[in-house]
């Protein structure tokens, strides 16, 4: 299939991310963030990175234009920068607060307490890499999913600190064996964290949902797993509330159909629930939603 | 009813696979991939496939390494279904 199309390569070199590492693990974290604002304006002028922000703020601010809307596109473009900055200076130097104020860590134990395992499903929103750090703390083995390219710059915070507790890392470049994996892990009782706002050329399964007046398409995996093994979901998003502070929240749980039904139109209702969390967070946090390109470009033949 | 026999049925049944019987299905042909070249599953019928393994056979798949080994054809997994059940 074919769909939005997206990557995740950095946009900086691997020079310019090394530089930060060391500028951070040599001199502080204090010294990076002047150096960041200088990085995201000079991005900020591009017209080809304007672009890319241009579709989600169009759609969440539909009366801005011009130099409003590449103000905004900057305070998004600088947000995204510090959350990256934030996750690094975590990896070397260990530093982050984390505030759950709605205390989702009881919540995701308590759903884990059922046996089913859990699809934790979040987005490219808040701190969400440095964010899943916390699921360290439910008491069961984490499994992350995750689909990485060779041209990715930046590293997860658990991999500045080799030994440190880290998750298990599902590689989603192999398909099936990574599905597999997660469902393995979910029948064991264990928590398996995934992206669930980004469609892959090859996904096996999307469900098309409707955020900010218009269709996109959501990766039907996630929901597809969960159908399967009774396991719940639940959203997790997270937000940087401050510097190298990181609040997460169990936005909502999504209960899987009772009869364990995969059939996509018994997945259509779980997809469209996970897309209003989308939108309310869009709407709470307009500068730490990430999807830079177009989500409503479906593209040919995007619907299984 | 051997195991590759009662595999053979499962996979049928539990992944609704329609028009195929059990004797379609070839012990050494790819489970996954184009249906010309084998069974044809695709990644999601992955999925089903641990869910089948362990509600019929008591077996789970650890890793993603174990999946990739064992999913390869009915051979494979008819081998790991014994290791495991052998206790290997």
């Amino acid at each position: 299939m074919t769909g939005p199309q997206w990557s995740s390569r950095s946009l900086g070199s691997r020079f310019k991310h090394e530089f930060f590492y060391r500028l951070i693990r040599h001199v502080g974290a204090w010294a990076a963030y002047p150096l960041l604002y200088a990085v995201v304006l000079s991005y900020s002028l591009r017209p080809s990175v304007y672009r890319r922000s241009r579709p989600y703020l169009s759609r969440r601010f539909p009366g801005s234009s011009g130099v409003a809307l590449w103000r905004k596109a900057f305070r998004l473009n600088l947000s995204f920068g510090l959350v990256l900055l934030e996750r690094a200076v975590m990896g070397i130097t260990g530093r982050m607060e984390f505030a759950h104020p709605e205390n989702g860590g009881e919540a995701v134990k308590k759903i884990l307490a059922e046996g089913r395992g859990l699809v934790a499903l979040t987005a490219h929103v808040g701190a969400w890499q440095t964010g899943l750090g916390w699921l360290a703390g439910v008491e069961r083995p984490v499994n992350i999913a995750q689909r990485r390219q060779d041209e990715d710059n930046d590293r997860h915070y658990f991999e500045h600190r080799p030994g440190a507790e880290a998750p298990k890392i599902i590689n989603l470049s192999e398909a099936a064996p990574a599905l597999a994996a997660m469902a393995a892990a979910l029948l064991a009782g264990e928590v398996v964290a995934m992206m669930g706002d980004r469609i892959w050329q090859r996904e096996a399964l999307t469900l098309k949902a409707s955020l900010m007046g218009g269709p996109i398409m959501l990766p039907g995996a996630p929901f597809y797993l969960a159908a399967k093994t009774g396991a719940p979901l639940a959203v997790v998003f997270t937000r940087r509330a401050g510097p190298s502070r990181v609040e997460g929240r169990v936005w909502k749980i999504i209960r899987p159909p009772q009869d364990g039904s995969a059939a996509p139109e018994s997945l259509a209702p779980l997809a469209e629930a996970f897309a209003a969390c989308l939108e309310e967070y869009a709407a709470a946090e307009p500068y730490q939603f990430f999807n830079f390109y177009d989500m409503w470009n479906l593209g040919e033949n995007h619907e299984h | 009813m051997n195991i590759k026999d009662e595999l053979k049925k499962h996979l049928i049944a539990d992944l609704h696979l329609e028009d195929i019987r059990p004797e379609d299905i070839a012990d050494a042909a790819p489970l996954f991939g184009e249906e010309a070249e084998g069974l044809g599953l695709d990644s999601l019928d992955a999925v089903e496939l641990v869910v089948l393994l362990q509600k019929r056979f008591n077996v789970t798949v650890k890793s993603m390494e174990e999946a990739r080994d064992a999913f390869t054809t009915l051979d494979a997994l008819a081998a790991f279904v014994q290791s495991r059940q052998s206790g290997a």
